[in-house]
């Protein structure tokens, strides 16, 4: 008997595929509630400007590029496994294991810098957001490297290939979400 | 479904290393954008609204830009203009709940006067908060570090009168406010029954592997199947593309 994961459901998707999908419908509501509760709250209170003016763009941009790049490895990981290269598939998702391994290193290094300035997740309302966002946000840019390391444990050994392609979808995800934290958080000051 | 992608010319004629290219590209239009508006000043005239040149072009490559990349992410990298409608329906009901949630909550919380009251804390942090920043840089103001004094006040009535609300007064604003509400709660309910129509699908998908379950429930799907316009839905959700 085939998995259930890679059969076809009724309705018209692999199970689990239709479960990655499920889980990033909820994962909408998630991160578009924070980022909503966000910018109303930023409309309604210009101080925030000053508080903003501190975030450092460069950073936010590199990691900006870092997310972007691990979303292509991702994507030619799931590339090679269509064409059943399992090796070639983990070596990208290896890469993009890097690339999130970086990205968390260099979120670090800003958090660090700017709460041992004084700006906590207490200081003001832009700070409580601006934790609260993309620390969840780091929460599953973790999770992800986590999970994509076992797929691409088994996709060496050309296992369970059909799971490049839902760890991608989710990570695809991570990157979107920081396509908006990046000009909400680093830009609009 | 990354296979449908073309691959000539090595890496760099691959299909996602191009949309990678244009990726980047639009993220140095969103860095350098917001850096020439707040050099720019100038503001032109557009029927009858003064419009400031620089903060419209910090808003297009800041944001419009944002919208941008995700559209190109999610159509090439995720494959979801290929993908089955359900997918496509589960994220738009996702949407439309957060649509929801925004013109519900926003007037409230972007706004500190409304017809029949005023968020006096709000404002009174917003005034704080400029005064602190502008005094010293150190100092962080926030609205948590004056619960004690503004909290307990923060939703005050006033003494609007409710003669200056749109022709049909009050009741009108009743109407409006009623209206919105059932269907928020209509919305509401239809994604959790969708969603839970969803889990049902999903139970009766994985129990259909057990060879025993599948006898048992053989008849049942007959039924099921041959009720009206069940066949006909099925094969739309499924789509011609089904093996």
């Amino acid at each position: 008997m085939r998995p259930i994961a890679t059969t076809r459901a009724a309705t018209g998707i692999a199970t689990g595929k239709l479960a990655v999908w499920w889980v990033l419908a909820s994962e909408v509501v998630i991160f578009g509630g924070l980022l909503a509760s966000y910018v109303m709250f930023r409309l309604g209170h210009p101080e925030w400007a000053d508080a903003a003016a501190v975030t450092n763009t460069t950073i936010g941009a590199f990691n900006t590029f870092v997310l972007l790049t691990s979303s292509l490895t991702a994507v030619l990981a799931h590339q090679a496994a269509e064409r059943g290269d399992g090796p070639k598939a983990a070596r990208y998702l290896y890469m993009t294991i890097l690339g999130a391994a970086t990205f968390i290193g260099v979120k670090t290094y800003e958090w660090w810098y700017e709460i041992s300035h004084g700006y906590t997740i207490t200081s003001n309302g832009f700070w409580a957001f601006y934790y609260s966002a993309a620390g969840l946000h780091a929460f599953h840019v973790i999770a992800g490297a986590v999970i994509m390391a076992f797929v691409a444990r088994d996709a060496a050994k050309n296992l369970e290939l059909h799971r490049v392609e839902l760890i991608g979808i989710y990570w695809h995800f991570v990157d979107i979400v920081w396509i908006f934290l990046f000009p909400l958080l680093y830009i609009a000051k | 479904m990354a296979g449908h992608s073309e691959d000539r010319g090595g890496l760099l004629g691959n299909h996602y290393v191009r949309i990678y290219a244009l990726l980047l590209a639009l993220l140095a239009v969103s860095i350098a954008g917001p850096l020439v508006g707040e050099r720019l000043d100038t503001e032109i005239s557009l029927f009858g609204y003064r419009i400031g040149l620089g903060i419209t072009l910090t808003l297009i490559t800041a944001f419009g830009i944002a919208i941008w990349k995700a559209s190109l992410v999610v159509k090439h990298f995720m494959h979801l203009s290929i993908e089955r409608p359900i997918a496509k329906i589960f994220l738009a009901a996702s949407v439309l709940l957060l649509a929801l949630f925004w013109g519900g909550v926003a007037p409230d919380v972007q706004l500190h006067d409304g017809r029949m009251w005023e968020n006096l804390a709000a404002k009174e942090a917003v005034i704080r908060g400029i005064v602190d920043d502008h005094s010293t840089d150190e100092e962080h103001a926030g609205e948590g570090d004056h619960a004690g004094d503004g909290a307990h006040v923060s939703l005050v009535p006033t003494h609007k009168s409710t003669d200056n609300l749109l022709p049909g007064g009050y009741n009108l604003a009743h109407a409006g406010f009623w209206t919105v509400l059932i269907l928020v709660a209509v919305g509401t309910n239809a994604v959790a029954i969708m969603l839970s129509i969803g889990v049902l699908i999903l139970v009766f998908e994985t129990l259909s592997h057990i060879p025993i379950v599948r006898r048992l429930l053989a008849p049942i799907v007959g039924i099921v199947m041959r009720l009206p316009g069940v066949g006909r839905f099925r094969a739309r959700l499924v789509g011609a593309g089904e093996a």
